[in-house]
């Protein structure tokens, strides 16, 4: 058990060192988010009974799924392993005394968890922005709030 | 000790010719080859002992290795590591022996070479005190402690291969495999393996088997040669035996393929 520990350390350690991929990764979700939103706030405008919640809920499901979206993008696979296959490398895992399925699944789900780990640590701080200003205005003003204030977190931690 | 009797081993590999019309042919007819990598291949070796593997290109070095550390199944035959059958038992069997493949890499890439250690540590289930007997002893013999805190990604290759020799040897194995373990290494790092290996078995009978195409390390290491060609042991002696005259062993060698016409 603890060599898998182990593995899972490694790979949460690698998954946290790439400073500026990082940035970029969530540069990009809060892109994406703030499109999806724009996009139901159009809609929204034109008929809000249609939809069975209100807009901020909306909106805090948007940036859950953001914030969590490691957990359930299946297409993230762990090329490591693939790579190994293709340039030989798989023969020194083949030589350790540990087996290699629950190995490349302790290592896959290390990654996916250091990527949702970074991603959502911002959740807890943005949650507050995020419900007051969600609770006065619409979607997209509280996704500007979280936008602000998020970026203001990461950079005072960096 | 390490025993192979009549082992055989052989790969099927697609061929065709060049060009989109072929690959659309290809598609719904395909044509094998078969290789024979190993025909037949018998021999022994007892503890302790340091045995060179020579041949040419594609003559089936590579093959056996990876046999005798469990990767591949031999096709017929029997194959014997200290009373294990290497692809039977491949956990229990890995777990006493190491391995160095020298064109392929163990370290993590992006990680300093330290954490890969640490991870072999946990891996291997090596107590505290021998993990850090063996990382002192082998910091010291091979040169390591500027590298260790480098990610493995920003090594030289001769910097890389010496810490790839030391993450072999922490579990310290009665057992090493050295597949070309100085391709591309300088002249001091092929002097500094070279005497590593002269060392671990002068102290720790360390049983080892080294695949090279650098006779100069066959000279400088080992006292028994294996030569394999076409799938077949040609030869089981010593230098000696093939040495003629005042010709550099480069030259006796190659005199040797074409003796065999291998």
């Amino acid at each position: 058990m603890k060599k898998y520990l182990s593995f899972f350390q490694l790979r949460f350690t690698m998954g946290l060192q790439y400073r500026t991929a990082a940035l970029a990764g969530i540069i990009t979700q809060f892109a994406w988010g703030g499109m999806q939103i724009m996009m139901y706030r159009a809609f929204y405008r034109t008929d809000a009974a249609a939809f069975p919640m209100s807009l901020s809920a909306t909106s805090s499901y948007v940036w859950l799924q953001q914030a969590f979206l490691a957990f359930f993008a299946v297409w993230m696979m762990e090329n490591d392993i693939f790579d190994s296959i293709v340039n030989g490398n798989i023969s020194y895992e083949l030589c350790r005394p540990i087996s290699i399925y629950n190995m490349w699944f302790a290592r896959s789900m290390a990654t996916r968890l250091a990527r949702a780990v970074l991603r959502c640590l911002e959740c807890p701080q943005n949650m507050y922005a995020f419900v007051y200003a969600g609770w006065r205005h619409s979607g997209l003003y509280s996704a500007v709030f979280y936008l602000c204030g998020a970026v203001l977190f990461y950079t005072r931690r960096a | 000790m390490i025993t192979m009797e009549h082992v055989c081993k052989s790969y099927k590999i697609a061929k065709r010719n060049a060009g989109f019309g072929e690959a659309c042919k290809a598609l719904f007819h395909r044509e094998y080859e078969t290789i024979h990598a190993l025909n037949d291949v018998s021999f022994t070796i007892r503890d302790g002992e340091m045995v060179g593997y020579i041949g040419p290109n594609g003559a089936g070095k590579s093959s056996t290795i990876k046999i005798l550390s469990g990767i591949l199944t031999p096709d017929s035959g029997t194959v014997l590591v200290d009373g294990r059958v290497p692809h039977k038992n491949r956990i229990d069997h890995v777990r006493e022996i190491g391995v160095v493949f020298g064109q392929r890499s163990q370290l993590w890439w992006d990680v300093p070479v330290i954490d890969s250690f640490s991870l072999l540590k946990d891996i291997y289930s090596i107590s505290d005190i021998c993990y850090q007997q063996s990382l002192e002893e082998l910091t010291t013999l091979l040169n390591l402690s500027e590298l260790l805190r480098s990610p493995a990604r920003q090594l030289s290759l001769g910097q890389r291969m010496r810490c790839e020799i030391a993450a072999s040897l922490l579990h310290r194995p009665r057992i090493l495999f050295l597949d070309e373990p100085t391709i591309g290494l300088d002249a001091v790092s092929k002097l500094a393996v070279r005497d590593f290996i002269l060392r671990q078995n002068q102290t720790h009978k360390t049983t080892v088997i080294l695949t090279t195409h650098d006779m100069q390390d066959i000279e400088s290491l080992t006292s028994r040669i294996l030569l394999i060609g076409k799938g077949q042991i040609l030869m089981d002696g010593s230098l000696n035996d093939i040495r003629t005259g005042n010709e550099s062993i480069d030259a006796t060698v190659a005199e040797l393929y074409r003796t065999y016409n291998i």
